[in-house]
């Protein structure tokens, strides 16, 4: 048992080291990170925080998305005994100022995307880490001992009203649950999970980071968590396992089911999935398998927590053969409390209470937690801790029963939290305490609902008002609030009070039930035709600035409302961010109405079919070994007419690009014969695809023997870059010729603009020869080659940042081939 | 030989609102934010329609066009540049809440 996450991770990075941990998919190549990696990083990053005094105990903030950097800031702070306090990145820059001021914060990384102007301290842009790292002289750290009691982080609750409440946890908090998570959870080496939700969360630092790290798991992280890019991850990373939250579920199954509406086959599927439950779980995978093309097809488990998970949902989902477990905890219980395991299941219960952890029930029901897991206090509030830790038990704010095999099932929450389809927490106190500034709303209980399939955040207002004036002042209060807290739907309550306890506190479940179970008193006031606005049509005007009555069908979006340009992308960005579906912004043009815009959202919401890049079989290195084999008799022939001076090739780590001026055919020869036999079948030669690969059975011949792949010198260079990221991610060599063509003259030929661009964007050291004497030996235009001497220089690999311009890069590195 | 200009305005305190919608991530790519500021941000995007006008593309292109600044001053490119176009100029200014950008492209 380790007492801390400092010595938990300590011994995962011994024992993994040389494993990959993470997978950084960015937007032409992906990123291994091996433990090792992730160490060293985190040791000059803690080198960086000493330089700038930054000590045990002190604070540092993280708001950025999820990936690797992040994972090694926080490894950084462990290593050092820094108070981490994660910060979501889409909190309001109120809610940031607000933290760091309480926590009087000694830095904050953060991403560039956010500016924060106002928060006056030091911040260190994450994107810019790499650089600041290679550019900065940095101290050797020195590392304190770190003991079970010391503070780990402190991690907030968000709403932008209301303060916020920062709950304290401790080395040995965490690293009492990661540990018993484990028991429970036995994931291992072969699983594969893709990271979606906040690492700010601890649900996501708990099961979606530290376990798999301490069980030698791998965790791909996506540049961004749209629909498209986490489908086009699920399948091109083989994802088996997403750890998410209920909702997320519910938006996937959406989609499987639109689908299957527009392709005619939901009786089908409908009828399927009756009998499919008396089948075998392979059985049921094999069955609906076309549902996996959406899924990938390694996808075996889902865990969720943070909310209550559907029976219907979970069932849905273990019909399809995804085993779903659900567990439950909170920020406070570091997070895991209980957990059903695929092995000890109930439906619809959240499971057992964790190895080494306590629950038990008070009189009233509620849920009281105990264990080493059991958060310290809550930061600078001692009133507010003193109310729910006693004797070493916490008390949850949650109601439930336990049943004799120690399942719990949750009956109600009294702390009434919701939690977005991002896994944002939602306290509908926030939102009503800003509803409660309007007079002319006597009272609010906001909860999600479901509108037109899908769920969203609504309202329930007691007023006396018209519903036209309701929804402006609705309008009002969501300028206030955070996007994530943005009231989407208004339902005005049909009686004249809410029902209520004796102490008038509102029956919020009864509420909840009725406007839920489509109360049909409820409903008819709910709809928009009676003047309650969509949210499409909230999110225009919110955009535009105008009152949301105004919009109508026939609104011309830049004519009418006089979007420009920025505002249409703040506009495709909003509905991207609430309403989940990914619109071009030139799908926004002059002639564009808001019912336009209406029907682009519905079809936008369906998920894409991501493009994956397919390789020739020509291209594997299974193949490349074979044909090293069977390109040796033209090596050899090849040998019998030239003879190689000059420099050896003194093999880089791979994978790299190598470039040469180009005079004949024998180029490519000549850079075979330069290889070391083992490297040949890793390396690949770009050849002009309109040149080699026009006649298909030539084609076929020459990549015999030659590992020639097709590159279109007409084509986008995205798709190349694509093409090629393609190649150097699986470990294999390029071979190009910037040039573009063969040089008759015997001078070197300015370089195509498109080398700088592969330089810059790929990331990859860059290795520049030069051949002498290959026009003497085939000369352009003859067959037969005479016998010459090859004059072979080699330079240092060159890498190039993001600074430079791509033209400038490519004046540079036709330098480099000519001085040579 | 034909030249084509382009300019662009952009109302510094607006950006905000594009900040908050996390619509920033559409237009600029991290390493074209030098500085996490919003007059700094306001400029590199007015630069980028001030592209979009001169080069005649679409609203959806601007991950297509990428600033860089090898030396003090921006310079715009494409990812794909076509074969025509000779060089592009380009330059920035701020006053007050105000940020603005002109880009200058000589076709050949």
């Amino acid at each position: 048992m380790f007492k801390t996450v400092a010595g938990l991770l300590d011994d995962a990075i011994k024992r993994h080291r040389k494993q990959v941990f993470c997978i950084e998919r960015k937007r032409f190549r992906r990123k291994l990170w091996t433990y090792a990696d992730i160490d060293e990083h985190a040791d000059r990053i803690a080198g960086l925080l000493q330089s700038k005094g930054v000590k045990k105990g002190d604070r540092v903030g993280i708001c950025a998305p999820n990936g690797p950097w992040w994972i090694i800031v926080y490894l950084a702070c462990l290593k050092l005994g820094i108070v981490v306090v994660p910060i979501d990145v889409n909190s309001s820059e109120e809610f940031i100022i607000k933290v760091a001021h309480k926590t009087h914060l000694k830095l904050l990384f953060k991403t560039v995307y956010k500016p924060l102007e106002s928060v006056k301290l030091e911040t260190v842009e994450l994107e810019q880490l790499s650089e600041i790292l290679y550019e900065e002289t940095l101290l050797t750290p020195t590392y304190p001992k770190i003991s079970a009691d010391d503070v780990l982080e402190i991690v907030f609750t968000s709403g932008s009203t209301g303060d916020p409440k920062g709950v304290v946890l401790t080395q040995q908090n965490v690293a009492s649950n990661v540990q018993s998570l484990r028991k429970a959870w036995p994931i291992g080496r072969n699983h594969r999970l893709l990271s979606m939700i906040p690492l700010s969360h601890m649900f996501e630092q708990t099961a979606g980071f530290l376990v798999p790290f301490v069980s030698g798991s791998t965790v791909v992280y996506v540049e961004s968590v749209r629909p498209y890019q986490v489908v086009k991850a699920l399948q091109a990373e083989q994802i088996t396992t997403i750890v998410t939250v209920p909702a997320f579920l519910s938006l996937l199954r959406r989609r499987i089911m639109e689908k299957a509406e527009a392709s005619h086959i939901k009786p089908l599927l409908e009828r399927e999935f009756k009998f499919a439950r008396l089948w075998p779980r392979s059985a049921r995978r094999y069955m609906f398998q076309g549902l996996y093309v959406q899924l990938g097809e390694s996808l075996k488990l889902m865990a969720v927590g943070g909310a209550a998970l559907p029976a219907d949902l979970e069932a849905f989902w273990e019909t399809l053969g995804i085993r779903v477990v659900q567990g439950y905890g909170l920020t406070e219980t570091a997070p895991i409390a209980t957990y059903n395991s695929p092995k000890a299941h109930k439906r619809g219960s959240v499971g057992r209470c964790l190895p080494g952890q306590g629950l038990r029930l008070a009189q009233d029901g509620e849920i009281l937690l105990a264990g080493n897991n059991v958060f310290k206090e809550y930061f600078e509030n001692p009133t507010e801790t003193t109310k729910v830790l006693h004797d070493g038990w916490f008390h949850t704010g949650d109601v439930g029963r336990i049943d004799k095999h120690g399942f719990l099932f949750i009956t109600g929450r009294k702390k009434n939290m919701l939690l977005s389809e991002s896994g944002l927490n939602i306290y509908p106190e926030d939102i009503e305490a800003q509803l409660a500034n309007f007079p002319t709303i006597r009272d609010s209980v906001v909860l999600f609902t479901e509108v037109n399939g899908k769920e969203q955040l609504t309202a329930v207002v007691l007023t006396d008002s018209s519903e036209v004036e309701v929804a402006a002042l609705v309008q009002k209060a969501n300028q206030r609030l955070a996007s994530h807290q943005t009231i989407q739907h208004t339902i005005i309550w049909p009686e004249t009070d809410f029902p209520r306890t004796p102490t008038r506190k509102v029956k919020r479940q009864l509420i909840i039930d009725s406007v839920q179970g489509n109360h049909t008193q409820v409903n008819q006031i709910a709809g928009p035709a009676q003047g309650g606005f969509t949210p499409l049509q909230q999110l225009v005007a919110d955009v535009a600035g105008v009152p949301p009555d105004s919009i109508h069908d026939g609104t011309n979006l830049v004519s009418d409302l006089g979007l420009d340009s920025l505002k249409r992308l703040e506009l495709v960005s909003k509905i991207e961010e609430e309403i989940g579906a990914f619109l071009e912004e030139s799908s926004i043009n002059t002639s564009t109405s808001f019912a336009d815009l209406t029907a682009m959202v519905a079809k936008a919401t369906r998920s894409p079919k991501p493009k994956l890049f397919t390789f020739s079989p020509f291209e594997s290195t299974e193949f490349g070994g074979v044909r090293a084999l069977l390109q040796l008799p033209l090596l050899g022939w090849g040998a019998l007419f030239q003879k190689l001076q000059g420099d050896k090739l003194h093999a880089p780590e791979e994978p790299v690009i190598y470039i040469a001026n180009h005079t004949s055919h024998f180029d490519t020869i000549t850079m075979l014969r330069l290889l070391p036999i083992g490297r040949r079948r890793r390396v690949l030669v770009a050849a002009a695809k309109d040149y080699f690969f026009k006649n298909r059975v030539q084609a076929f011949l020459l990549r015999l023997i030659l590992p020639l792949i097709p590159l279109d010198r007409e084509g986008g260079i995205q798709e190349s870059l694509e093409q090629i990221g393609g190649y150097l991610d699986r470990g294999q060599s390029i071979v190009l010729f910037p040039e573009g063509t063969r040089s008759t003259t015997g001078k070197l030929l300015p370089f195509k603009r498109g080398i700088g661009v592969i330089a810059q964007e790929l990331e990859v050291p860059i290795v520049p020869l030069r051949f002498i004497g290959n026009d003497t030996i085939l000369p352009k235009g003859k067959s037969w080659p005479r016998r010459g001497t090859t004059d072979v220089r080699v330079g240092k690999p060159l890498v190039f940042g993001k600074d430079g311009d791509y033209a400038g890069t490519t004046t540079e590195l036709e330098e480099v081939v000519r001085n040579l | 030989m034909r030249i084509a200009v382009g300019s662009d305005v952009v109302f510094i305190p607006r950006v905000q609102s594009l900040v908050d919608s996390n619509g920033l991530q559409r237009v600029l790519r991290p390493s074209e934010i030098k500085r996490s500021a919003l007059d700094h941000i306001a400029g590199r995007i007015a630069l980028k329609e001030a592209a979009i006008k001169a080069l005649g593309l679409s609203v959806d292109d601007w991950l297509r066009i990428v600033i860089s600044q090898p030396h003090n001053k921006p310079v715009v490119e494409l990812l794909d540049m076509p074969e025509d176009i000779e060089s592009i100029d380009c330059s920035i200014s701020h006053d007050g809440d105000y940020a603005f950008a002109t880009v200058v492209v000589l076709y050949r």
